[in-house]
This record gives C-alpha cells, sequence and structure tokens, in this order.
C-alpha cells in the first residue's frame, strides 16, 4: 500500500521534486564556481563569501520542498473527495502515517541529492589552510530543517476546513492585537512574543537559526 | 525650531541663489556654506527646545542627566547604576578627573517608561560616558584604536568576524597568531614599529587586489597596479590610503577588553598613566601581566569563537524530532475525516 500511496505522491509532486532536487544538485557546484586554486591568497577570502552568499540557499529549498510536499500529500484526496482513503482497509491514523511517510521520502530523496553535491563540490575544491568543508553537516541540517517545516505544513495542509478558518481567524485576531499593541504604544507586542517563540531555542524551527555553510572556518 | 522652518528656509535660499553665476564653484561653495549654517541653526534650536523640555537634572558621581520630573523615578537609579559601571570599568581616580557631558533624557518628547526599561537605560547612560571617557585618551592609544573604542562588551558576532578576517586576510602572520605563537598576533594587531608594514603583513601577490580594497583616491598609479599587477605602484596606492589591517578593529578593541578586565580595578588608570611609553607596554602595565600572555589569551579567545560544522546537534535533532512525534500525534485527533 505505501508503494501505491508514493506514487500518487510522486505525482502529484514530481516536477517540484525533480525542480528542487535540481537545484540542490546545482547550487553547491555554484557556490564553488569563483574558488581560485589555493595558492592564490585570496583564494580563503573568496570561498567564505561565495559559501556566505549561498547560504540562504539551503534553507530556502528545504522550505520551498516541504511546502511543495505537503501541499502534494493531501491532493489526490481532496479531488477524489476522500473517497479512495475511505474504502481501504486502514484506519486514519495509520493513513495519515503513510502519506506522511511518502512525502518524507521524497524529502529526504532531495536531501541525498544535496549530499551528493555538497560531497562532491567540496571534494572538487582546494581548501586554503584553516577552512573546513562541511557537506555532511550541512545535509543532515537540511534533512532535518525540511522534516520539521514538513511536519508542520503537512499538519496543516491536513485540517478540517473548519480547523483551518479557526487558525485563519486567530491569526488575523493577533495581527489586530498586534497592530492594537503598536498605536497604544505597549510595550508587549502578541506578534513578536510568538514570533519568538516559533524561532526561539525550544521551537522546531530553530534548526533553521545557524551558519547554512558549505565552506566555513 | 522644527525642522521644517529651517529646510524652507534653506530651499528659498537655494531658489534666491544667482541663477546666472559667474563661477559655479564659487557659488556652490558659498551655497554649502549658507546651508551649513542654516544646519548648525537648526541643531541649535533642536537642542535649545530640549534644553526647555528637559525640567529637572539627576546627578549620580559625575554623570548628570537633563529631563522631565516625570521621568526622574526611572533616570535616578539608571544614573546610578551607569556610575557605579563606570567606577567599576575605569576606577575612582580616572571618572572623577574626566570630564563627562551633559546627558538628555526624554523632556516633552518622552514617550512612557516602565521599571524594566532602567537596564537598558543605565547601559545606554554608561555607554555614553564612557565614550567620553575614551575619547579623551592620548593620541597613541586613540590612533591605534583608529577611534574604535571598546564602549561594550564584544559580543560572539564580533569574535566570530575577528575570526574570519584572520582565516580570509592573505596576510603573513595571521596562520601563526592563530596558532597561539604571540609575535604574529602582535604584528596582526598592529603593536610595535616596523619600517615596512605593507611588507611585514601582505606578500606581494596580494597587492594589487590590497590596492582595490584601500580605496585610495583615484590615481595615474591604478592602471600599472591593476592591469600589469606591478608591485611598485601597487604600494605606492595602498600607502596613498590606509593599509587595510588582518583584522578589523574588533581585534584591537578585544585585545584592550581583556587587558582591561584582567587587570581589575585601576587597570584603564594604569594604560593611561604614562603616554610616553608604547601601546605594548601600557597594554601590559593595564592587563597586569606580559603582553605576550595576553596576547596568546587574545588567540584562545578568538579560537574559542569559531562556529564550526553546521551538523545539528544531538539536542537539537531530539528536540525537532520530539516536536515533530507531538505534532503528528495532536495531528491524529484532527483530519479529513476526523
Amino acid at each position: 500500500m505505501f508503494r501505491v500511496i508514493l506514487s500518487s505522491q510522486w505525482r502529484e509532486s514530481r516536477l517540484a521534486v525533480l525542480l528542487l532536487a535540481g537545484l540542490a544538485l546545482a547550487f553547491p557546484f555554484l557556490s564553488m564556481r569563483g574558488a581560485a586554486s589555493s595558492s592564490d591568497p585570496w583564494s580563503a577570502w573568496d570561498l567564505l563569501r561565495a559559501s556566505t552568499t549561498w547560504s540562504t540557499s539551503y534553507p530556502v529549498v528545504a522550505i520551498a520542498a516541504a511546502l511543495a510536499l505537503a501541499a502534494g500529500a493531501w491532493l489526490p484526496d481532496r479531488r477524489g473527495k476522500h473517497i479512495y482513503a475511505l474504502t481501504l482497509p486502514v484506519s486514519r491514523s495509520h493513513y495519515l502515517l503513510l502519506r506522511f511517510a511518502a512525502g518524507l521520502l521524497l524529502l529526504l530523496g532531495i536531501g541525498a541529492v544535496l549530499g551528493l553535491s555538497t560531497g562532491v563540490a567540496a571534494a572538487r575544491t582546494p581548501l586554503p589552510p584553516l577552512l573546513h568543508a562541511y557537506p555532511l553537516g550541512l545535509t543532515l541540517r537540511f534533512c532535518l530543517a525540511g522534516a520539521s517545516a514538513y511536519t508542520m505544513l503537512f499538519t496543516l495542509s491536513g485540517l478540517t476546513a473548519r480547523a483551518a478558518r479557526l487558525i485563519v481567524a486567530a491569526s488575523l485576531v493577533l495581527i489586530i492585537l498586534a497592530v492594537g499593541a503598536d498605536l497604544l504604544n505597549l510595550k508587549w507586542n502578541p506578534l513578536v512574543v510568538i514570533l519568538d517563540a516559533m524561532f526561539g531555542p525550544y521551537s522546531p524551527l530553530t534548526v533553521f537559526r545557524a551558519r547554512w555553510m558549505l565552506i566555513d572556518v | 525650531m522644527s525642522r521644517f522652518p529651517g529646510v524652507a528656509l534653506s530651499a528659498a535660499l537655494a531658489l534666491a541663489a544667482p541663477l546666472a553665476a559667474q563661477d559655479s564653484a564659487a557659488t556652490l561653495a558659498r551655497m554649502e556654506m549658507r546651508l551649513d549654517s542654516l544646519q548648525r541653526l537648526v541643531a541649535e534650536g533642536d537642542r535649545a527646545a530640549l534644553d526647555g523640555s528637559a525640567t529637572d537634572t539627576v546627578v549620580a558621581g559625575r554623570i548628570r542627566v537633563a529631563t522631565s520630573a516625570a521621568l526622574r523615578p526611572f533616570v535616578e537609579p539608571a544614573a546610578a547604576a551607569a556610575w557605579t559601571g563606570v567606577l567599576a570599568r575605569f576606577g575612582p581616580a580616572i571618572a572623577a578627573k574626566r570630564q563627562l557631558p551633559i546627558q538628555q533624557f526624554g523632556g516633552s518628547r518622552g514617550g512612557t517608561l516602565e521599571q524594566r526599561d532602567i537596564p537598558e537605560l543605565a547601559t545606554a547612560f554608561e555607554a555614553t560616558a564612557a565614550r567620553a571617557i575614551w575619547g579623551q585618551l592620548d593620541s597613541l592609544l586613540s590612533r591605534w584604536l583608529e577611534g574604535s573604542y571598546p564602549i561594550t562588551p564584544l559580543g560572539p558576532d564580533a569574535l566570530e568576524e575577528v575570526l574570519e578576517d584572520l582565516v580570509r586576510m592573505p596576510a603573513r602572520p595571521n596562520r601563526a597568531c592563530l596558532d597561539g605563537d604571540p609575535g604574529a598576533c602582535a604584528s596582526v594587531l598592529g603593536l610595535g614599529s616596523v619600517p615596512d608594514r605593507l611588507g611585514e603583513w601582505y606578500p606581494p601577490a596580494a597587492w594589487a587586489r590590497l590596492a582595490r580594497m584601500a580605496n585610495a583616491p583615484r590615481s595615474a598609479a591604478e592602471e600599472p597596479c591593476y592591469d600589469h599587477q606591478e608591485i611598485e605602484a601597487c604600494r605606492a596606492i595602498i600607502l596613498s590610503a590606509r593599509i587595510p589591517p588582518p583584522v578589523g578593529m574588533a581585534g584591537r578593541q578585544l585585545l584592550m577588553q581583556l587587558a582591561l578586565d584582567a587587570g581589575g580595578p585601576g587597570a584603564f588608570g594604569r594604560l593611561t598613566a604614562d603616554s610616553g611609553v608604547t601601546v605594548e607596554h601600557r597594554l601590559a602595565a593595564a592587563a597586569g601581566m606580559p603582553v605576550d600572555s595576553l596576547l596568546v589569551e587574545w588567540a584562545a579567545t578568538i579560537r574559542a569563537a569559531t562556529p564550526g560544522s553546521p551538523m545539528p546537534s544531538a539536542r537539537m535533532t531530539l528536540l525537532v524530532l520530539g516536536w515533530c512525534a507531538v505534532v503528528l500525534v495532536l495531528s491524529r485527533a484532527e483530519g479529513r475525516w476526523g
């Protein structure tokens, strides 16, 4: 059954998956493109600058992959009004886990492509002294961050219309409260508090807060 | 005086300037002088307005803050905390001797404050006082620090920046310095006097690009340097501006901070006691230890700031996976056909 669900997920998201895997393949090579030979006195400068410039592209690909796969996970069910899912001899929890695992597997596939390309790009680049390549660290961070974002987005996209409406309403109330707090010159802003909590040290999104550097000191 | 009339007046003056000026450069110079005097006038007006709105003065040690009576309950403890900080940093003898400017806070434009704002306010008052004390430093130390005084302790970002400079700049002593060689670190930080600082710091192969970074005024020497890598032409360009140091000023600030921290109370007094000796002697006197030991500590502090691999830690991995599990379990309770 997992294979069928994986195949339906692949059909829905293959364009996005192929595009994002292509980007994951290209970015490490593009970031190393300006690297001079290690005998050039400025090679460390150029490598660090390129690595810093391209470092933002990896979390962006992770979020894009999570978004595309989470959206694609429920598309076949939504289109078929859940008739196929209801005919299956499995519980809803089991079905949900199968759908989740199918998307996660495709996400890890993009991670594997990134791992391969960062490994090859780092191996091909002569490193000046004191600089290090981190292909494995970067790939694992990508996978963890992607999995975290995918889990949140998968859950959100699987909500019922009523729950989704509640979340939208709560968000609107939050924004109105935040604007009101600003207008009243209050020191406390609920939106800031929530954003701080979302990216705080105990949040699942804290994994995005790091130096995503393929080459670093 | 508000800004608007000043700006309107300057616009009127600009329109009134003779359109058929005989000499446009002279006209421009005249206009600049008028604009400068107008800006001064506007600034003085602003100051006068603020002075007028400040109805109370808080005094803590030598820190004086002009403020309003309504803000006094906040300004008073903040100024006291700031003075305690100044005393701890510079010692009573120095703090009592130096001229500190009257600080202005609040007045009619002031917003509301809360009790929890007091530490932030104290930090601001202390920083202003510290800036004034550092600003009265003798020329030798001022030149060495290039005006970048260690007003507040350097954070992890600044340390990482120093480390990155040490790694990416093609300066000869950088690698040995990171390995803990105090002589190399002294060179990196511009201590000691050498006849050819450029040659000591950088190999000639790096000079052409260094010349571009030196931000020198354009000259005829550029072409042979940039196009043909002629090192003497490059040297001329770099020396006509400022030789980019192997590490930014944050490196020198850190050394100063370490010396003052190591020396404890009275360190700043020892630093400024004898302006006739070299910077390294004064740092050693302030720290109460040989300058080589201080430089070894500096290198160790920088090495400790190494960010390392982006590999997520075990704690972070567990945290994220735990969150994912919780969210998934919760999502089972609510769903499409739940």
